[in-house]
């Protein structure tokens, strides 16, 4: 059960309630399963059964686990040119010379640089934004991370790649940093249409619209 | 259990927690209501949780003042048409967060919803994009009770009096409440030929009516999508 359904289902339940309150808030255990219970994807069901699992194996569990979230606090920042996580600042991205300095790839936060470089794709640098424009969560041009792109773009990059987010929030944004450095260097944005593994069938018609838009001559047989 | 069914147009939706979406929408005859879409997050209905899609919904709760949830079966993806065009993206955001911001949650509007129907499908075809969003920002002021006495406004002359709501000759002194009418809200005015910055001058004075007449008495700034509107044709609000 979750936290909202703990609070909804428990009130009326005594011995829900008794449960939920088995462990004071107060003393190390509840405190640590509350703390884990804040994590994406626990509930305080899941962040109990966490919690038994690593006070009942200190060794292997809870004292590696300790060790390295100590370490992660200490020695993890942010990179002052681009905004990935690491231990050095710059990064080791940042850092990489061989790396193609004269591409930059935009995106929204660090899951995205992740993802990117897991897929291995892309081999020039990167620029965290730190989010997309929106009025709805109070993000302005000043909430986002576009001075420091202006800077790195002017320096030394000969285009920058939008990767943001196909969403009416993800191409505001995109337009907006588009219009800021139009004078500055060229400005690209991923491809948007079919995913691999993808039928037709089965896509919004906004995903098929921007496909048929973007369809290109299939010239696999010219040489045969 | 309270439940009805009805078409309806998305305006915003919000991540709630971590799997659920609390969305706002324009139905045909239920008006701007609010409901929670159990497992919004997820990748295959994010396409379709776009501002601007058209959905069908059934929103349920136990009692009426509750915030309820919906079921959604999508119909059309109006956002996603339009992604690739900065200023129709900045047009369809500034008509959806307008409806948000200014219309009484689950009060009917079936005006409201049919003239968004007609702009959306504008959006999405039409090259004279920018004629048919100030006819449905006119539209809304009318929908909203500040309805714009457009048979008197001549072709290219005269000022629109805040305070009283008249149109006054360009001749007469020019008091602070006034605003210039642009020539593109003029009667018989054409559209086909009309530049960026007729359209923009045009924006400027609807919004400025906007801000003034709509949302300052609720203490409200005009939607940031309505600013960001305004940005891409370089104009801001006129000085009343």
């Amino acid at each position: 059960m979750t936290d909202n359904g703990a609070a909804n289902g428990s009130d009326k339940n005594p011995a829900a309630r008794r449960g939920s309150n088995f462990f004071s808030e107060d003393d190390a255990i509840g405190n640590l399963i509350r703390m884990l219970s804040r994590l994406p994807g626990l509930g305080r069901r899941s962040a109990t059964r966490l919690a038994l699992r690593l006070l009942t194996d200190r060794e292997g569990g809870l004292e590696p686990l300790v060790r390295a979230l100590s370490e992660a606090s200490e020695s993890v920042r942010l990179c002052g040119e681009c905004g990935n996580l690491d231990v050095r600042d710059p990064c080791g991205i940042c850092l990489d010379n061989e790396r193609d300095t004269g591409l930059l790839c935009v995106v929204e936060g660090v899951d995205d640089l992740w993802a990117l470089e897991r897929s291995g794709v892309f081999h020039g640098r990167y620029h965290v934004l730190g989010g997309t424009l929106s009025a709805l969560d109070g993000r302005d041009p000043g909430s986002l991370s576009v001075d420091g792109l202006r800077r790195r773009a002017r320096a030394e990059v000969r285009e920058v790649i939008l990767a943001l987010s196909a969403t009416v929030e993800g191409q505001t944004t995109a337009h907006y940093v588009a219009d800021l450095l139009r004078d500055v260097c060229e400005v690209t944005v991923l491809g948007q249409g079919l995913p691999v593994g993808g039928s037709p069938n089965y896509l919004d018609d906004g995903t098929l619209f921007a496909a048929f838009r973007s369809r290109s001559l299939l010239s696999g047989g010219a040489g045969l | 259990m309270q439940e009805w069914r009805d078409e309806a147009f998305l305006l915003s939706a919000r991540p709630l927690g971590e799997r659920g979406v609390v969305a706002h929408v324009l139905s045909r005859s239920h008006g701007r209501c609010a409901g929670l879409i159990h497992g919004g997050q997820a990748q295959s209905r994010r396409g379709w949780l776009q501002p601007g899609a058209r959905l069908e919904v059934s929103w349920r709760a136990r009692l009426a003042e509750q915030l309820g949830h919906f079921v959604i079966e999508p119909l059309i993806s109006h956002g996603g048409r339009v992604l690739s065009d900065p200023d129709r993206l900045a047009a369809l955001a500034s008509a959806l967060a307008l409806l948000d911001n200014s219309l009484a949650e689950r009060d009917p509007h079936p005006e409201a919803f049919a003239s968004l129907e007609t702009l959306l499908q504008t959006l999405d075809s039409a090259d004279d994009w920018g004629a048919a969003y100030l006819e449905w920002e006119c539209r809304l002021l009318s929908l909203l009770g500040y309805g714009l006495p457009r048979e008197r406004f001549a072709e290219d002359d005269g000022f629109l009096d805040l305070e009283n709501w008249s149109v006054i000759a360009k001749a007469s002194l020019r008091p602070r409440s006034c605003l210039a009418l642009p020539g593109m809200l003029c009667s018989g005015a054409r559209h086909g030929g009309a530049s960026r910055r007729d359209l923009g001058e045009a924006l400027s004075f609807l919004a400025t009516l906007l801000a003034v007449r709509v949302f300052r008495p609720l203490d409200r700034d005009l939607p940031a999508a309505r600013y960001n509107l305004l940005n891409r044709f370089g104009v801001g609000l006129a000085e009343v």
